[in-house]
Formats: structure tokens, C-alpha cells, sequence
């Protein structure tokens, strides 16, 4: 039986993409995980790789723009079935099976829905009522786990099998086979070869894009941490009454999300038509689920109107967040639209320092806070001894000026200093 | 020190006690009557002798028709009773011999329960058991106001052991044991009312099947009044009086010589040492989680002391599956109540399993239908049975089987070919295409299910 290649959901608001580049030739032999095409969105240029192998039918053409999810060719099996395919000019195959991997996700992540349909008949053991279903649902019955005599398929185990499939979390990435490791590349050794597939490819091109895109401008405070320290300090002892363990990062990005309403150029989005300035105030809060080594473990969940939420409702959203990072279980809505973005470096790092990082698109700034230390300071003309914290905001020079970021800064820096000021917001 | 102790030696504890044995557990099973219980003493068997004997009786006009000349004068139906008494005998030797051939301990005696583990015989004596079973049966219910006195007011135990017809019945009950007895009495020339509270006989059957019986028993003479129930009885030493109320709220009064009351069972579940072991009982039923288990450990129940049908196959499944689950293999924890047939043995016979249409429609459970008549089966032109139907509800998108129902000649048997088609998961095409012989009435389950799919040839 054939295969489909749909038009992949790239991000939740991704509505259709256009196939660029068809990498190969109709009738081609191709190999399971070989790239076949290209497909290009405003935001990404994504290479798409077969998801079996066999004789590929192509059904859309180049240039075309393709709504996400319809077809853009079938793998057939053998000849005889491309033969089949071709003359029957494409069968359209809905999306079933989503496959499961091991990756991490991003927003800009692809959702590649593979069909296998009723693979190895008269292999396995199944009643005629259960193959039924299962034809009547498009599912694999290899995957399914049989609890009848002799391990036999019955129809609660498809039933079984349809319920475990809605709940696995969406946009998993087609993971390409690593490529062979080589001992040396250009005269030097190599240590090894990882493979830019999904995630890493994603990554890659997001900050490629903002890069190039966004016109990247990056301002520098440090703020006084004692105040803050005392009242999240007398927060962490409230615990069992709050219901939850406030962080600095809870209190970040409430006193974010209450500043940006004051200064609402900063949540923004640059299109050709104007700036959008968006009511909502949505704050990705990008967590490192650092797993060591050379793995790259970043999601950025989004918690949408940070502005309307009280700190203790922030706070046990980002630890749900957290540990749904830690099962793999963030799905697209949960890291998707953001409209600013908080980064928290303390934890990788417990020295004084600084980063210039780089914007989310399509936001406009992002802001970073590091470590706090103990530096020595001018107060009342004394040289004291005080908590200091760095803080980065990078914004887009095209969509700000000078003057917005740095007021949003002197805000955010007061509230920090001076916590009762929190009353006038 | 037995592995097992089996409390009651019914198709429950008898079957359970011998897979037992199978499975080799050290098996004990005290039994204060005759193994076999109800079902083969007072129950399943002797009816059904009963109704072949009954069967025979109501060929008569068949034989007088080729001719010959009948003498019915020296009719005796003391010996039409001993006959059953001879098929229960017979049976009752042959579980005596299946528990001794599997070395399964027979002790006769009442079972009082002391500890989890113990059990008290009538003289004193204790035995041990690392598991129990409970499996001691139900008995006749006897509802206040119609109190059994086995002369005029019935139950099912006193009219098997009568020796002599009374010239009319009055069966309160329409349930399978009423529409029984009303069949067999009424072969035998008695005249026979029946009482029934729900709207139809057999109010656990499919209305359609239903339907068809009661057509047969209106042939019959029987007389049927459903939605009326019996408010009060008043008795002589030959007769009763049993005033009745219908649905329009009026009281009637009905004469007869006996009463038979089968208004339903109730579970033994007094005076066997329950208390002893904390084991609260819910209506008189025992409750059993997966495999039997009660909240007691190592104390199981089975059959009629627990809240599934009061049928004799099922308790015998109960026990199977208790005694494998003890010696430590994987059987269904619970039987799947649409997968118990049901069989009613008058005739015709009334067989089905799973969902009813009425069920369906106020469940609101989607359901296609397909209906084909003993009419069309050619057997049943041949030999002269052609009332009856068999009717398949499928499920409209996967031709799941639903339920069947047959009412006919020889239901109790042929529901079984689809009931296997169920169970396996087959389809109705499975069925619909396997070759069957001709003439046989298994042709009405290929004839049904080819009808499902909308093409049955006879029809």
C-alpha cells in the first residue's frame, strides 16, 4: 500500500506553503528519509524528507501554493502500484497517524502527518470485526497490540490503540537517518557528526531569519535585587497558602507583562503593511531543558495574557510548562503565539554576565536577565556592598526607537527597586 | 489442608470444583443435598425431561393422523414424573462419578463458614482450606401472602415433585420457569392462566421473539394476562383463590385448583457463616469484584449468591474462571453479560444473547436490524416447525453483532453458531458464506446473516 507526503503544518498559523523545489523526478526511486522537496512560508524554508521509501507519484507542482495537510505526492509500493497510482491520477489520503520521536519541539517545528495503511495482511493475527475498524480509521494494524487468544488484534485493542493515538501530542519532525560519520573533514578530525534534522534545522533557520530580518539593537542596566529578594523571600514562605513556589522568573514576567501595557511598542510585530501593535500581551518565557552534551533542548511556552493573570496563576503555568517541557509533552499551542519573549540565564551560569539575545520572531524585543552578584556599589555616596543583576533587552530598531526600551528598562528597573510602586500599575 | 474448599455442589461448585481438580488443586466440595444442585435435582433437568415428555404427549393428533387409534384413557402422570426423576438420577450418578474420578473430596453436610480458611461440618468437625468458594445456590422466592405449602401454592420444587395433574393452574410468574410450566401442564390437558406484572412474558426477552410465543401459547389455549399483577391469594385444601389487578386498576378473581408461584430466586446466603467473616452481603448477594473475589481474601463467590444471571452456565463459567485464576492463570476477570445466552425451552423455544431492539432504541444505541422467518428455512417447512424468526441487530458501520435473537424450534441449540460468530469478532459475511448443509435449520443463522447484508436467498 502507498504513502502520502502531505503539505506540513509548520506552525499553528500556518494556513498553506508553497513547494519551491522538487528535488526529484516523477516515477523516481527514493529512499525513506531522502529530502524530495522544498517548501517555503514567510516565515521558513523547509526541506521535507520521504517518509518511506518507493516509487514517488507527484501530485502538486512546483511553485504551487498548497494549503497545509492536502496531498503533494503518493509513495507507492512497487511499479504495479505506481502504474495504478498514476493512471487513477492520485487518490487523496486524509492524515491519521502521527509518528512519534524522540525530539524536542519548537514553535517553528513541522507536523508531518504519515499514513500507513493495513500494512502486512494475513500476518497478523486479527479478527475480521477489528480489521474492519481499523480499515474504516486508516490505522496500522502492526501497531496495534493484540490482547485476544494467541495475542490475537480484537476490536477493544483497536479501540485501545484510537484512544492512546488522540492523545499523542502533536508536531513530531521527521527525523532524517544520521548520515555516516566520517574520521576526517577537510584535513581535520572529527569528533562527530550531528544531524541538522527537525529541530536543529529549525533552530538554525529561526535565528537565521531573525538575523537577517530584524534590525538588532541590544541595551544594557543593572538592577538592585535586594528589595526583590526580601519580597520573593517572604513569597517562598507563604508557599502552602500561594499553592506554589514563586520564582524570580513568575515575578519577571508579571512585572513584564505590567510594563509592556504602558509601553505597548514593544509588543509588536514588523509586517510590510504597518506595525501591528497587539492588544494581547502574550510572554514566551524560554526554557533550556539542558540534557548535557551536545543535545539542544530549547522551547520558548507562551503564557498568553500574562497581563490578566495574577503572579500565582503565572507561576503554576510556568511549572506546568516546565514539566511538560521535561515529558516532551509542549504541543504547538502551548509555544505558539507569543508577542515578547523572557530569557532567564542565571541558572547556566552563576557569574556576572551578559548576553545580547536575539528576538523571536515575529516579535519586536525580547528581554534577558542574568545572574545576580554581589558588586560593589555607589549608595548615599558610600561604596556598599549590593545584589546587582544585569538586564539585556534587544528590541528591532525598525519597529522602535531608542527612547521606548529604555523607558520600558527604567520601569521595569523601578518596580524591581522599588516593589510598592507595583500598586500604580 | 485443601487447596480449595467449595461450599454447594451446583453447576457452579460442582464444574468449579472439578476444573479444580484439572488444575491440580486439592479439592474439597461439601454438599448438603445431591450434587447438582438445583439445576439437575429441582431445576434445569427434570423440566426439560418434562418438556420432551410433554413434546411426545402432543404428537397424538400426529399419529392419529397416519391412522392410528389412541387409548389416552390409561393416561398416569405419576409416571411421566418418575421419568424425570429417573433422567435427574441418572445425572446425579454421573457428577457423583466425574468428582470421584478427579479425586475431588465430596463431604456431605451444611457448610458453616468460621474463619477465612475454615469451614464447620454438621458434626463438628472443621476443615481447612486455603481458599473458599461460595457457591451455594438460590432457592424459590417466596413472597409474603403466597407462602408455599407445596399442596395448592406452588413453587417450582413442588410442582416437579407432584404425581398428579390438577384440572387447572394459575401460574404467577411469566418468567422462563412460568412460560415452562405453563407449556408442559398445558400439553398434559390443564388448563392454565398465567399472571404476569411487565407488559409481556419473558420481560428479559426480545419483544419481537416475544411476541411470537405468546401467539403459540394463545394457540395453545393458554390463557395470558401480562400487566396485571397478583394482589392477594386465598386458599382451600383443594383450591385457590387469587384476586388480580390489571392495568386499568380493577381487581379480578381467579379460581383454580394450584398456584404456582415463580416470581423469581433468591440468593442462600443465611446462615452459612458469613457474619463470621465480615463478608456483608447486598440484597442477599454476595459482592464480587474481578475473578470472584469477595472483599474477604481468599474468599470467592459464584453462581446464584451473586447479583450476575441466575443461569446455571453461568455460574459454571464463574467457577471455571475462579479456579484458574487461583492456580495462577490469566482467565477474563469478568464474563461479558452480553456474551450469556438465554434459553427458554417450552416451544417454541425462546434463545437470544445481547442487545434487544427495545434496549437499543432507549439507550439510544445505533442499530440495524435484519429479521428472517423459519418460513423460509427448508427443514423447518419439512418437518413442520415454521413458527418462529431469528432477528440479528449489527452495528450500522463495523457490522458488529449486537444481539441475536431466535424464537422456534430448536433456538436453544442454534443460537450457539452465533453467539460464536460474536464472540470471534466475525462478521456477518463470515457466516453469511460458510457452506450449510441443506436442509438443516442452521441455514436460518446462514439465511439471517446474509439477510444482514441484504441479500438472504430464501426470503
Amino acid at each position: 500500500m502507498s504513502e502520502v507526503i502531505l503539505m506540513p503544518k509548520l506552525a499553528m498559523s500556518m494556513k498553506q506553503g508553497t513547494l519551491t523545489e522538487w528535488c526529484v523526478a516523477e516515477g523516481d526511486r527514493i529512499e525513506d528519509g531522502q529530502v524530495v522537496l522544498v517548501i517555503e512560508t514567510e516565515k521558513v524554508s523547509y526541506e521535507l524528507e520521504a517518509p518511506a521509501s518507493g516509487f514517488i507519484h507527484i501530485i502538486a507542482q512546483q511553485d504551487e501554493t498548497i494549503p497545509v495537510l492536502e496531498t503533494l505526492a503518493i509513495i507507492a509500493d512497487s511499479e504495479e502500484e505506481l502504474a495504478q497510482v498514476q493512471s487513477a491520477g492520485g487518490a487523496q489520503v486524509p492524515a491519521v497517524a502521527a509518528e512519534e520521536t524522540q525530539e524536542e519541539t519548537i514553535t517553528a517545528a513541522a507536523e508531518v502527518g504519515g499514513v500507513a495503511v493495513t500494512a502486512l495482511k494475513g500476518k497478523v493475527k486479527i479478527s475480521p470485526l477489528a480489521r474492519k475498524i481499523a480499515a474504516q480509521h486508516n490505522l496500522d494494524i502492526t501497531q496495534i497490540d493484540g490482547t485476544g487468544p494467541g495475542s490475537r488484534i480484537k476490536k477493544r485493542d483497536v479501540v485501545a490503540f484510537m484512544e492512546q493515538l488522540a492523545k499523542v501530542p502533536s508536531a513530531p519532525v521527521a527525523v532524517a537517518d544520521p548520515p555516516p560519520t566520517e574520521d576526517t573533514m577537510d584535513g581535520k578530525r572529527v569528533k562527530e557528526i550531528l544531524p541538522m534534522s527537525g529541530f536543529r534545522k529549525a533552530m538554525a533557520s529561526h535565528m537565521a531569519q531573525s538575523w537577517e530580518t530584524s534590525a538588532r539593537v541590544s541595551v544594557f542596566i543593572e538592577i538592585d535585587m535586594e528589595e526583590l529578594i526580601q519580597l520573593r523571600k517572604g513569597l517562598v514562605e507563604k508557599q502552602e497558602i500561594l499553592g506554589t513556589r514563586v520564582s524570580f522568573t513568575d515575578l519577571f514576567v508579571f512585572l513584564i507583562s505590567r510594563v509592556l501595557r504602558s509601553q505597548p511598542l514593544l509588543n509588536s510585530t514588523y509586517t510590510n503593511d504597518g506595525i501591528v501593535v497587539w492588544e494581547d500581551i502574550n510572554i514566551g518565557v524560554a526554557l533550556s531543558l539542558a540534557k548535557g552534551g551536545m543535545d539542544t533542548s530549547l522551547v520558548v511556552p507562551v503564557i498568553k495574557n500574562a497581563d490578566r493573570k495574577s503572579l500565582i496563576e503565572i507561576s503554576k503555568e510556568l511549572k506546568s510548562f516546565v514539566n511538560k517541557g521535561r515529558e516532551g509533552t509542549l504541543g504547538p499551542d502551548d509555544m505558539s503565539g507569543g508577542t515578547f519573549t523572557f530569557t532567564n540565564t542565571a541558572q547556566l551560569l552563576k557569574r556576572w554576565h551578559l548576553q545580547t539575545p536575539m528576538i523571536t520572531q515575529p516579535e519586536s524585543a525580547i528581554l534577558g536577565t542574568s545572574s545576580t552578584v554581589q558588586k560593589a556599589v555607589v549608595k548615599d555616596g558610600e561604596i556598599v556592598a549590593r545584589p546587582m543583576m544585569p538586564v539585556q533587552l534587544s528590541f528591532d530598531h525598525r519597529v522602535i526607537d531608542g527612547s521606548q526600551p529604555t523607558i520600558f528598562l527604567g520601569k521595569f528597573a523601578d518596580l524591581i527597586e522599588d516593589p510598592d510602586l507595583i500598586w500604580t500599575f | 489442608m485443601y487447596d480449595v474448599i467449595v461450599i454447594g455442589a451446583g453447576p457452579g461448585g460442582y464444574v468449579a470444583a472439578i476444573r479444580a481438580a484439572q488444575l491440580g488443586l486439592k479439592t474439597c466440595v461439601v454438599e448438603k443435598e445431591k450434587p447438582g444442585g438445583v439445576c439437575l435435582n429441582w431445576g434445569c433437568i427434570p423440566s426439560k425431561n418434562l418438556i420432551d415428555q410433554a413434546d411426545t404427549f402432543l404428537s397424538l393428533p400426529e399419529l392419529k393422523k397416519m391412522g392410528l387409534k389412541i387409548d389416552t384413557k390409561g393416561f398416569d402422570y405419576s409416571r411421566v414424573q418418575k421419568k424425570s426423576r429417573g433422567a435427574v438420577t441418572r445425572l446425579v450418578k454421573g457428577v457423583e462419578f466425574l468428582l470421584k474420578k478427579n479425586k475431588v473430596e465430596t463431604l456431605k453436610g451444611t457448610a458453616q463458614i468460621t474463619t477465612k480458611n475454615s469451614v464447620k461440618l454438621d458434626d463438628g468437625t472443621e476443615i481447612h482450606g486455603r481458599h473458599l468458594i461460595v457457591a451455594t445456590g438460590s432457592r424459590p422466592m417466596e413472597v409474603p401472602g403466597f407462602e408455599f405449602d407445596e399442596k395448592v401454592v406452588l413453587s417450582s420444587t413442588g410442582i416437579l415433585s407432584m404425581t398428579s395433574l390438577p384440572k387447572s393452574l394459575i401460574i404467577l410468574g411469566g418468567g422462563a420457569i412460568g412460560c415452562e410450566f405453563a407449556y408442559v401442564m398445558t400439553a398434559f390437558g390443564v388448563e392454565v392462566t398465567m399472571v404476569e406484572m411487565m407488559d409481556h412474558l419473558l420481560p428479559f426477552e426480545d419483544e419481537e421473539t416475544v411476541a411470537v410465543l405468546e401467539g403459540a401459547f394463545k394457540k395453545m389455549k393458554i390463557q395470558v394476562l401480562t400487566g396485571t399483577r397478583a394482589v392477594s391469594l386465598k386458599k382451600s385444601a383443594t383450591s385457590v383463590e387469587i384476586t388480580i389487578q390489571g392495568q386499568d386498576g380493577k381487581e379480578k378473581t381467579l379460581k383454580a385448583d394450584k398456584a404456582l408461584c415463580v416470581f423469581g430466586r433468591t440468593p442462600n446466603t443465611q446462615d452459612i457463616g458469613l457474619e463470621n467473616i465480615g463478608l456483608e452481603t447486598e440484597k442477599g448477594y454476595i459482592p464480587v469484584g474481578d475473578f470472584g473475589q469477595t472483599n474477604v481474601h481468599g474468599v470467592f463467590a459464584i453462581g446464584d449468591v451473586v447479583a450476575t444471571p441466575l443461569l446455571a452456565h453461568v455460574a459454571s463459567r464463574e467457577g471455571e474462571i475462579v479456579m484458574e485464576y487461583i492456580a495462577g492463570l490469566k482467565p477474563e476477570p469478568r464474563i461479558a453479560l452480553d456474551e450469556i445466552p438465554s434459553a427458554i425451552y417450552c416451544e417454541p423455544q425462546v434463545a437470544s444473547f445481547g442487545l434487544r431492539e427495545q434496549q437499543a432504541k432507549s439507550e439510544g444505541i445505533a442499530y440495524k436490524k435484519a429479521i428472517f422467518p423459519y418460513q423460509g428455512v427448508g427443514k423447518a417447512v419439512a418437518v413442520g416447525k415454521t413458527q418462529g424468526l431469528v432477528k440479528i441487530l449489527t452495528d450500522p458501520e463495523s457490522d458488529e453483532i449486537l444481539g441475536a435473537h431466535i424464537v422456534g424450534h430448536e433456538a436453544t441449540e442454534l443460537i450457539h453458531e452465533l453467539l460464536l460468530a460474536k464472540i470471534g469478532e466475525l462478521l456477518p459475511e463470515d457466516v453469511g458464506n460458510m457452506i450449510h448443509a441443506h436442509p438443516t435449520l442452521s441455514e436460518l443463522s446462514l439465511e439471517g446473516m446474509r439477510a444482514v447484508k441484504g441479500h438472504a436467498i430464501h426470503n
